[in-house]
């Protein structure tokens, strides 16, 4: 009998297997015969995206991911047909990218979309810009998540919530017809297709190097065995933590930093001094600043620097202002400009132009190796993700994560949707102190903490 | 049925999937009402790197057997370095191995490493031998010629993508007027074979530039931005 069973279910695969070869056939026959005759554009990458390919490796991927989590269960073939139709009308996304002897460029992608599969790697994994039919992002689901990872070279945070947004738009539309009927076709007007360098657009004169870098402090620990990346989501009432911030007169980022920072100085440095400082790399969105729509890569890295460099502790209170001012400091428009502009101008130099790639690549390597590990950790604030009204009712939450990179081993990722505020924490540390300092703290500030992980600190 | 959210009490936060203990302190928790919690992340297997195990012990396999010839070549020396031959070829493999498994990369990259490592391949069993030259004024046109071959039959297989071959071509050009420039200097015999070998190489490239119109154009140009 047990004999009988395993026959069948050999079959049982092999059948799968067969219809999914077929299917696949008969997409890739529908992207040749929808793409015959049209032109290859091509597009150049943005100031930020050159130093993606060429730091990006199986270790460091640079690849972010934004999920969104439904009311149901997620059906493999319904979000397929919603890629394969979204795709075509998102330029952004439909690329491939190209190496010139000069420097790396995206031309139009004409493959078949890439298969949606089921989750089954850590997230943030490699995206290898030779398979996947050549697309730059992975669309994959588990359960009632769709998840999203797009490798940085192709868009920021904004540019990847926009795609999201619209395959969440499209999936539900083709899942539940009664909404497709009153719902709007097509791309809402919420979204941008813009993808100007907004760098290059915004540029007015150099500037001396503005990032940073001297060493600062390295969370380290024994790893997760198995190369394995731990995830730890906290689910936050928003009006919660807006009102406890209206209290301290702080923003929400500015509050999430500090407490961060303190708790690595808790449980890391467990209140010692240190000669290097605490330092978190906090990405901020330069498209209010600039006026721009631009889904490309449009951001730059300030540095929350706490120096603690006094026997006595540093309560919670003092780390927060020290922050805070940190902050505020540096995230104004001029010199926010200065931070880009230093970059934008290496990149106009006709000289440095000129210089083959392949030194290129080596160049960028050295000195992002160097400013790397200028920052303890990362936390980036991807912002509000703002749905339909009628779509509302479908969707219970959005939250993302960001790969690790040279000398971080613990990064955070926030954002927000309706009521809730999800703060999310990688790490390939097997030691969760700082993670809990944080959610403790934030329990005892009188936030109701819900979290979750993806199982490996229990194993 | 009443589903639970547990609550860890030393953390004072609420766990939101399935587990008996705390993630952040590994308390056991205590179970409230709430939703019912459910496994927000599938297991994740260890997956077998099949390739890279095959790729370690060809390596192994082969150094072997590199080690062994170099002996034999040791206690059975007539005068000539065999064994360096055999290093060479062994070098190649493991190389060629590397790259066309483990090392994704588009197939107009792969043909032009292979390129480059035959030609390296040739000037090494030539230097191993001492050095006569064969390999620059023989071999390289020969390969080149085969890569003109090997590039036209591509261009025609994936016709819609056959500016992607320029490139290539270009290469291909670059070590022929390489062969043509040695017989200038009086260290190519094989005048003939050079220069029919950038003719061919020449004539190709220059078809596709001025049938391929636009599309070559428009290759060249995104290649050559700076």
């Amino acid at each position: 009998m047990r004999g009988q069973d395993r026959a069948r279910a050999k079959k049982r695969l092999r059948e799968q297997k067969r219809e999914q070869k077929n299917n696949e056939k008969e997409r890739r026959r529908k992207a040749k015969k929808s793409s015959k005759g049209k032109r290859v554009k091509w597009e150049k990458l943005d100031n930020t995206a050159n130093l993606f390919p060429a730091i990006a490796t199986h270790n460091m991927t640079n690849v972010y991911r934004i999920s969104v989590t439904l009311q149901e269960r997620v059906d493999k073939a319904l979000l397929q047909r919603a890629l394969d139709e979204l795709l075509p009308e998102f330029d952004t996304f439909r690329v491939r990218m190209r190496k010139g002897i000069f420097w790396n460029y995206f031309e139009t992608n004409h493959q078949s979309p890439p298969l949606v599969e089921v989750e089954q790697s850590y997230p943030c994994s490699y995206i290898d810009p030779y398979t996947n039919n050549g697309y730059l992002f992975r669309v994959s689901y588990y359960r009632d998540r769709i998840n999203l990872e797009v490798f940085h070279v192709l868009a920021d945070g904004m540019g990847g919530m926009s795609f999201l947004r619209e395959l969440t738009y499209r999936y539900l539309r083709l899942a539940h017809p009664e909404l497709a009927e009153n719902a709007l076709k097509g791309l809402s007007d919420e979204t941008s297709l813009n993808t100007e360098d907004s760098y290059l657009k915004n540029y007015r004169q150099s500037h001396d190097k503005g990032y940073k870098t001297a060493r600062a402090v390295e969370v380290r620990g024994e790893k997760l065995p198995g190369g394995a990346m731990g995830v730890l989501h906290a689910y936050l009432p928003l009006t919660q933590i807006k009102q406890l911030c209206k209290e301290r007169q702080i923003s929400i980022n500015e509050y999430l930093t500090s407490l961060l920072i303190y708790s690595i100085y808790r449980e890391y440095l467990h209140e010692n001094t240190s000669k290097r400082p605490i330092a978190v790399a906090v990405p901020v969105n330069l498209r209010p600043y600039f006026d721009s729509m631009t889904t490309r890569n449009f951001f730059v890295m300030v540095s929350a620097v706490f120096q603690p460099d006094r026997a006595e502790p540093y309560t919670y209170q003092e780390v927060q202002d020290i922050v805070v001012k940190s902050l505020r400091e540096q995230i104004n428009k001029e010199h926010l400009e200065a931070l880009f502009s230093y970059n934008v101008s290496n990149q106009k130099n006709i000289f440095l132009r000129s210089v083959p790639i392949f030194i290129k690549i080596m160049a960028m390597r050295f000195v992002y190796q160097s400013s790397a590990r200028a920052n303890t950790t990362t936390l980036s604030n991807i912002g509000s993700f703002s749905l339909a009204s009628e779509y509302q009712p479908y969707v219970k939450r959005f939250h993302g994560m960001i790969a690790m990179s040279t000398g971080q081993n613990l990064k955070g990722l926030v954002c927000s949707y309706g009521d809730e505020l999800v703060l999310n924490f990688t790490s390939t540390l097997q030691d969760v102190s700082i993670q809990r300092r944080v959610f403790r703290q934030l329990a005892q500030d009188g936030i109701r903490v819900t979290v979750e992980s993806n199982g490996v600190y229990y194993e | 049925m009443v589903y639970i959210m547990s609550k860890c009490k030393k953390c004072g936060v609420f766990i939101g999937d399935q587990s008996k203990v705390c993630p952040l302190c590994h308390m056991v928790l205590t179970a409230e009402e709430g939703d019912n919690p459910s496994k927000r992340y599938p297991n994740i297997t260890k997956k077998r790197k099949m390739w890279t195990r095959i790729w370690k012990l060809t390596t192994f396999i082969l150094l072997l057997v590199q080690i062994i010839l170099i002996a034999l070549n040791a206690i059975f020396y007539h005068g000539i370095r065999w064994s360096l031959t055999s290093g060479v070829v062994i070098l190649y493999l493991l190389v060629s191995l590397y790259q066309l498994i483990l090392h994704p990369d588009s197939p107009v990259r792969k043909l032009f490493w292979q390129t480059v490592w035959v030609c390296l391949l040739l000037v090494g069993i030539d230097v191993a031998l001492g050095f006569r030259g064969w390999s620059l004024v023989i071999g390289m046109p020969c390969v080149i010629l085969s890569l003109d071959a090997i590039v036209l039959v591509c261009m025609i297989i994936q016709f819609r993508y056959w500016q992607n071959y320029l490139l290539l071509q270009m290469f291909a050009l670059l070590i022929s007027i390489f062969c043509v420039g040695l017989w200038y200097l009086q260290r190519n015999p094989y005048g003939v074979l050079a220069w029919v070998t950038l003719g061919v190489t020449g004539f190709f490239f220059a078809f596709c530039v001025c049938f391929g119109s636009t599309k070559a154009k428009n290759e060249l140009q995104r290649r050559f931005y700076i």
